[in-house]
């Protein structure tokens, strides 16, 4: 018994080799990346098809700026044909299939990225130079010795010329087309990649990016699915409702569409605060000295903190779920309330009132809702009464 | 992330964007949700220090026991100690991130290096309480102070003063026939009720049946005085390494020798102005002597003379002078060595060698070094013409090493 209790004072302590290995931090990541990946699902079913019209009026060759990669690289293979193969890319698979090999690629680069990180400078330049020939020799060989074996059968000539067998030029761009299947992939795997690089490489700032470039994203889409925007420029995004419609799920409560863009935020947020979450408290366990990463009282703290955080982050993401599908029903509530009240010709007016259950309405009575829930935290004393729980629980434990 | 949150359903609402309003909406949610969790620092916390008082270079270990006496989880605090920046932190660190549960305390323990000497306060605690997503800040703090008085480094001198040519003759506890505070036995007589109990012969009361108290030799003692220049020349140098802290080091040192040998110990700073601490013995004279070299800090331009002139009523006749000086800067080294000298004291110079102190912190050329090096030289042997005992001190040189190379 003591034996074990020396060796887990020894094992336990705050280095970052052993944090990682710590539960808590695991939960904190994987529920990140989990988010991250469900999020890029959601992402790409809610923006990736173009609209009915686009479809209709276009063969499936063509291609509209959804977020989704397999139509854009499509329309590249049927011009100048892939490099990469197609079960990496994911072409002709449809639905989540098709984000398998694309994913399985970014886990490979987080894995390579990652390694690079943590070698040493020296190794570090020698892969870039390594990397950088390989490049050059990639664009200068093929165009060189195409031109030099053109030159055994047709004389000595310049690379440039009408004639196709003489012109080699097209081949020093040829590698501009793995840039091009990665552009493709990128816009919609990007964010996975960056973001499972922010998850388990600890960067804030690249956590902080995916969530900027999801919401440029949402945002673009936004504006080019905009009435007046589509009216002179139609790119064929299909665009969301603009009514969210009425509650049918979780007993009336939200409506599909409010649902489904609900789960884009929470996930959003829950990708954010975990992620950034695991490495603030390894941010602050590195900075600890060596004494302190073993003196067994901030072991304990260390624990202490890490666990409220990962009960916090489960009840108030869930409570911001629930608060905000409360505050985008928030409307119908206050006109039943004020149906209730009948008799007046000003109840009658606002029981009639469109507008309070279109945009405007919604957003000012789900803010009202907000701001009722945000002042709500003066009346109920709750940590007060959690604060006599966890007491009460441990005066009943030691005795 | 307020400002995210509204933008996003401002633009939202302008493009009417559901996906845009509900981002925004969640985050300000969020925002709502987290100002729930509000942390508390209604803290009681305790720190312990074993010591005040402390030599320079000594370390003490501060120890802080934190408690959470509400009936409310303290959620996440940060708790931060201040120190002073003279201290360095040897082992632990001032800072703890903590989440307390009612009822609930904790330990931080740290060790400080006090590689200045002063008077320093540890303090306050600063307690920093935010939620678990850091949205929420709120910062206080507790009002827990913690003197600390850092005392020049005392070195061990007794072998260098016997070895040195320094006044050994006058000094130390000298046994006259005469009854008095002492420590050799001089006679016995009958207990009376001013005598002090531990003063009692037990064993002559057993014998005579009668209280009956020793009496003690008194032992005499010669006064020391010790002028320390505290002007603004003495700065030069290292933080650490300057003829301020060399001369209170060196001090410290002396006033400790002659005070153990139950001499008399007078110390005399000069700066911007004098200060005099008179002759006394015992271990309350090296506290006071401790404490006033400790806040010594470089500072005015007040001639030796000056010095010599104001104390010269003061200095009991042929007592032993050590003037602790760089020399640096003022003309009037030399008359008031010569008057001191005149006046039939003993005078010993330790004069720390500000040139090579200089040579520290700037680069000297080498010509413009030994130009500097041979004024001083010069400087040093007119000193000793005047009947003075000097040493020049280096700055790589142990004190007691240098009281060995005194010359006159």
């Amino acid at each position: 018994m003591e034996l074990s209790e020396k060796k887990e004072e020894v094992t336990e302590t705050l280095h970052i080799p052993v944090l990682r290995k710590k539960w808590q931090i695991l939960v904190l990541q994987i529920t990140s990346t989990v988010s991250l990946l469900l999020l890029l699902k959601r992402m790409s079913d809610i923006y990736g098809p173009c609209s009915d019209d686009f479809i209709l009026n276009n063969n499936a060759d063509t291609w509209c700026p959804s977020y989704e990669h397999t139509r854009g690289l499509m329309w590249m293979e049927n011009a100048n044909g892939l490099l990469i193969p197609d079960f990496l890319l994911g072409v002709g698979q449809t639905g989540t299939m098709s984000m398998i090999g694309p994913l399985v690629l970014c886990l490979f680069a987080t894995f390579a990225i990652e390694r690079f990180w943590s070698s040493s400078q020296e190794l570090q330049n020698r892969i870039k130079q390594v990397a950088a020939a390989l490049l050059g020799a990639w664009v200068i060989l093929p165009f060189l010795f195409s031109w030099i074996f053109a030159t055994f059968s047709n004389g000595f000539h310049f690379p440039w010329n009408s004639n196709d067998s003489m012109n080699h030029i097209g081949e020093l761009f040829h590698p501009l087309g793995l840039m091009g299947e990665l552009v493709f992939l990128g816009i919609v795997f990007a964010p996975v990649l960056v973001g499972l690089i922010g998850i388990w490489g600890l960067s804030k700032r690249s956590i902080t990016w995916v969530v900027g470039y999801y919401i440029i994203v949402i945002a673009f889409h936004a504006v080019l699915t905009f009435e007046p925007i589509v009216s002179e420029v139609d790119v064929g995004l299909r665009a969301l409702p603009t009514q969210i419609g009425e509650g049918s799920m979780f007993g009336g409560l939200v409506s599909p569409l409010a649902s489904s863009l609900l789960g884009v935020a929470i996930l959003m947020l829950l990708f954010m605060e975990s992620g950034t979450a695991a490495i603030s408290h390894m941010e602050y366990a590195a900075s600890l000295p060596e004494e302190s990463k073993r003196d067994s009282e901030y072991i304990r703290q260390f624990n202490n903190v890490v666990n409220s955080h990962l009960i916090q982050l489960l009840v108030v993401v869930s409570l911001v779920g629930v608060t905000t599908a409360l505050a985008l029903a928030f409307d119908d509530l206050m006109i039943s309330i004020v149906g209730i009240l009948e008799g007046t010709q000003w109840t009658g007016q606002v029981k009639e009132s469109l507008e309070l259950q279109m945009t405007y309405g919604k957003v000012i009575s789900a803010g009202l809702f907000i701001i009722a829930v945000a002042g709500l935290r003066f009346v109920v004393p709750w940590q007060i009464v959690s604060g006599y729980v966890e007491s009460g629980i441990s005066r009943l434990r030691s005795n | 992330m307020l400002a995210g949150g509204v933008s996003l359903i401002l633009v939202g609402m302008m493009i009417s964007n559901f996906q845009m309003m509900i981002i925004g909406l969640t985050f300000i949610a969020f925002i709502s949700i987290n100002g729930w969790i509000v942390g508390q620092s209604e803290l009681e916390i305790t720190r312990f220090v074993p010591h005040s008082n402390v030599y320079k270079g000594d370390l003490i270990e501060v120890s802080l026991t934190i408690t959470n006496k509400s009936y409310r989880r303290t959620q996440l605090l940060e708790v931060f100690d201040n120190v002073p920046h003279e201290m360095k932190i040897r082992r632990g660190i001032n800072q703890i991130r903590i989440n307390l549960g009612p009822g609930q305390s904790t330990k931080l323990d740290y060790m400080l290096r006090c590689p200045l000497r002063g008077h320093f306060s540890v303090g306050p605690i600063s307690v920093r309480h935010r939620n678990a997503f850091g949205l929420f800040v709120n910062e206080s703090k507790i009002e827990d102070m913690c003197d600390i008085t850092v005392f020049p480094q005392v070195r061990d001198v007794e072998d260098a003063m016997l070895r040195a040519d320094v006044p050994k003759m006058y000094t130390g506890a000298t046994t006259l026939r005469t009854p008095g505070p002492g420590m050799e036995f001089y006679s016995l007589r009958e207990y009376l009720s001013t005598d002090p109990i531990r003063s009692i012969n037990w064993k002559a009361f057993a014998r005579t049946g009668e209280m009956m108290v020793n009496q003690k030799t008194r032992d005499a003692v010669t006064d020391v005085f010790v002028i320390l220049d505290t002007r603004e020349v003495s700065r030069i140098g290292t933080v650490l390494k300057n003829p301020l802290e060399m001369g209170a080091s060196a001090a410290a040192s002396l006033a400790s020798h002659f005070l153990k040998r139950k001499d008399s110990v007078a110390m005399v700073t000069y700066g911007s102005r004098m200060d005099f601490l008179p002759p006394d013995t015992g271990d309350k004279q090296q506290y006071k002597v401790l404490s006033r070299l400790a806040s010594v800090s470089p500072s005015g331009s007040m001639p030796l003379q000056a010095v010599t002139n104001a104390l010269s009523p003061r200095i009991s006749r042929g007592s032993p002078v050590f003037i602790i000086s760089s020399l640096e800067g003022d003309g009037t080294t030399l008359p008031a060595i010569r008057n001191l000298s005149g006046n039939g004291h003993e005078v010993i110079i330790l004069s720390p060698s500000s040139v090579d102190l200089e040579r520290l912190v700037s680069r000297i050329p080498r010509m413009a070094y030994e130009v500097l090096k041979l004024e001083r030289q010069n400087r040093l042997t007119a000193v000793s013409g005047y009947g003075a005992k000097v040493v020049d001190w280096m700055p790589d040189v142990e004190l007691s090493q240098a009281l060995v190379q005194s010359r006159g």
